[in-house]
């Protein structure tokens, strides 16, 4: 076959109409043009994610609206308005105690140190068990049989053990987050490179040295990885364990306002749990990744 | 002190002296024949690059050396005691830079004196001195991502020169990732290195051309199992001339040795003359 019998190619259709640039295009014109490419792009994304949002709103409005159901659905707007409302401190038809902040700062605080609790022991058994063989022999089967349980099994148990109180809750908010910690953890530390542990030791690393200069910091964007997971968790367990096992918390207040039948109560309480666990993963876990994976631009294999 | 003084006493004995090392493990087809009755001594001071076809058992012999594995069987003694594990009395550069990415490029250097416990100021002092020589001072405090590959390479190799109580380097093939312009810029800076502070060093390598740049003595091993082959001595003075007929007859020399090893002919020619002796 002679090239005049080769296919017309339409080359010209290939050329992206976007590099168009008119005049001499200098380095500058080009990062100009990248910089307002980045601005439209990521205006578009924020247009479509609000459309979507409004979207939502607009359909949980009408059906609110539509069917009559304003006592079980509130309209947005009606839950927007407690939030303030809640956040001011506006007590009409207040029925939850002191006010709004103690239940949020009692489930943070209980949050915090099970969480706290539950890093303080996963993350060093994590990074024993990864490393060590005869630990991980010893100690694996244990946390692989407990780990079948879920967090919301132990509320009953800890009731007995610890009564309707703060420790029953911090205990099944340790054991809903231990697990997630430890498990990233003692996988990243398993998976740790051979020849940064070699490096270490070739360079008189040992023990707690090599634990402390070495395994830690190479096992940390697993960990941030458990700590995202477990803090999802923690808060997700609070909620459970504060309906089933105490008078007071922002899961308390939940199941108070089904009692009185006040759905934009309990609607407005589900949006501060959201919020307050954004903001609890955006101080924690991104603060951490800020300082670490992020300075030393390193991920997870 | 008592250790100085006896490292001083046996200024005269080789550095590494090893006798009658074998080694197997287990690869993918099979347990391994690494190293088969490989005897030798390295004396102080002395460059000695060991180079042949892969397979050759080089890379591992470096590993007993470095503590890193056990041979199955035979003696490796370091200033005439047996090598029990891995640790700061040699310096180690690997294939690949394995840098510690959590550090700085000082940080990094300073590993080796940090674990050793030796004071701080004295540690950042040294640390900043070799990353002078490798020509890294101005990237001191950049971290390993920040950094080209070879300079990277280079980073490694001041880590393993910074060790003040090693005697004894061991290097596996540190250049062979980079590229043939920045792998003889690292060579002259590792000869430049070793000039102004000489110590024993293994260099292992597979290309030829950098062997005979850098060894005072090559040993060239012989493939499957691997075992001792030839050694050459090399007294070109530094720093060679790469297009010099020496160096260019020393390197087609080995090169000639060096396909004739890698050639299981000549397992079997050795095979009949053994059976007929």
């Amino acid at each position: 076959m002679t090239t005049q019998d080769a296919p017309y190619l339409p080359v010209r259709s290939a050329i992206p109409k976007t590099i168009a640039i008119k005049g001499a295009r200098s380095a500058e014109d080009f990062a100009d043009y990248e910089k307002t490419k980045k601005r439209k792009l990521m205006i578009r994304k924020l247009t479509r994610g609000t459309i979507g949002l409004v979207g939502l709103l607009v359909v949980w409005h009408l059906m609110s609206v539509a069917y009559d159901l304003q006592l079980i659905l509130p309209t947005p707007w009606a839950v927007l308005r407690r939030v303030g409302g809640m956040l001011m401190m506006d007590n009409t038809r207040w029925l939850y105690g002191p006010n709004v902040y103690t239940h949020l700062a009692v489930s943070f605080q209980r949050a915090m140190i099970g969480f706290g609790l539950a890093a303080v022991i996963a993350i060093p058994l994590g990074l024993l068990i990864g490393r060590v063989t005869s630990m991980r022999e010893f100690i694996q089967p244990i946390i692989t049989a407990f780990y079948q349980v879920p967090g919301i099994a132990w509320i009953p148990l800890a009731i007995l053990w610890f009564g309707l109180s703060d420790k029953a809750v911090i205990f099944v908010v340790f054991m809903t987050a231990f697990f997630p910690l430890y498990y990233s953890t003692e996988a990243g530390a398993r998976q740790i490179n051979p020849i940064l542990i070699d490096a270490g030791s070739c360079f008189g690393a040992k023990g707690f040295g090599m634990f402390y200069y070495v395994v830690l910091p190479a096992t940390v964007p697993h960990i941030t990885t458990g700590m995202r997971i477990a803090l999802g968790g923690a808060w997700r367990m609070i909620v459970a364990g504060e309906m089933l096992a105490s008078s007071q918390g922002i899961g308390y207040m939940l199941m108070e306002a089904r009692f009185h039948f006040r759905a934009v109560d309990l609607m407005t309480a589900m949006i501060l749990i959201s919020i307050i666990g954004y903001l609890t993963e955006l101080l924690i876990v991104r603060l951490i990744e800020k300082r670490t994976v992020e300075k030393w631009e390193i991920k997870t294999n | 002190m008592e250790r100085r003084m006896g490292a001083e006493m046996s200024q005269q004995n080789p550095i590494i002296r090893a006798e009658h090392v074998d080694h197997y493990y287990e690869g993918q087809n099979g347990w391994i024949h690494a190293l088969s009755d490989v005897s030798l001594e390295i004396p102080r001071k002395e460059f000695l690059c060991v180079i042949g076809p892969s397979g050759c058992g080089k890379s591992t012999f470096l590993k007993i050396i470095a503590g890193l594995v056990q041979p199955s069987s035979g003696t490796v003694l370091l200033n005439e005691a047996p090598i029990l594990g891995p640790g700061p009395d040699r310096g180690i550069v690997f294939q690949e830079p394995a840098l510690f990415a959590w550090r700085t490029v000082l940080e990094n250097v300073e590993f080796g004196l940090q674990m050793q416990k030796i004071p701080k100021a004295e540690t950042r002092k040294r640390a900043q001195s070799i990353l002078e020589i490798v020509g890294l001072g101005h990237v001191m405090n950049l971290y390993p991502y920040q950094l080209s590959g070879g300079m990277r390479h280079r980073v490694a190799v001041a880590r393993a020169w910074a060790l003040p109580n090693a005697d004894l380097l061991l290097m596996d093939e540190p250049f062979s990732a980079i590229d043939a312009i920045n792998r003889m810029t690292l060579q002259d800076y590792l000869i430049d290195t070793w000039m102004q502070e000489k110590r024993t060093v293994l260099y292992v390598t597979h290309d030829i051309d950098e062997a005979v740049y850098l060894a005072d003595r090559i040993l060239l091993m012989r493939p499957s199992p691997g075992r001792i082959g030839r050694y050459f001595q090399v007294d070109m003075p530094r720093k060679r001339d790469r297009n010099s007929a020496e160096f260019n007859a020393l390197k087609s020399l080995i090169t000639e040795e060096m396909h004739k090893s890698a050639d299981p002919s000549e397992d079997l020619l050795d095979a009949v003359a053994e059976i007929n002796q």
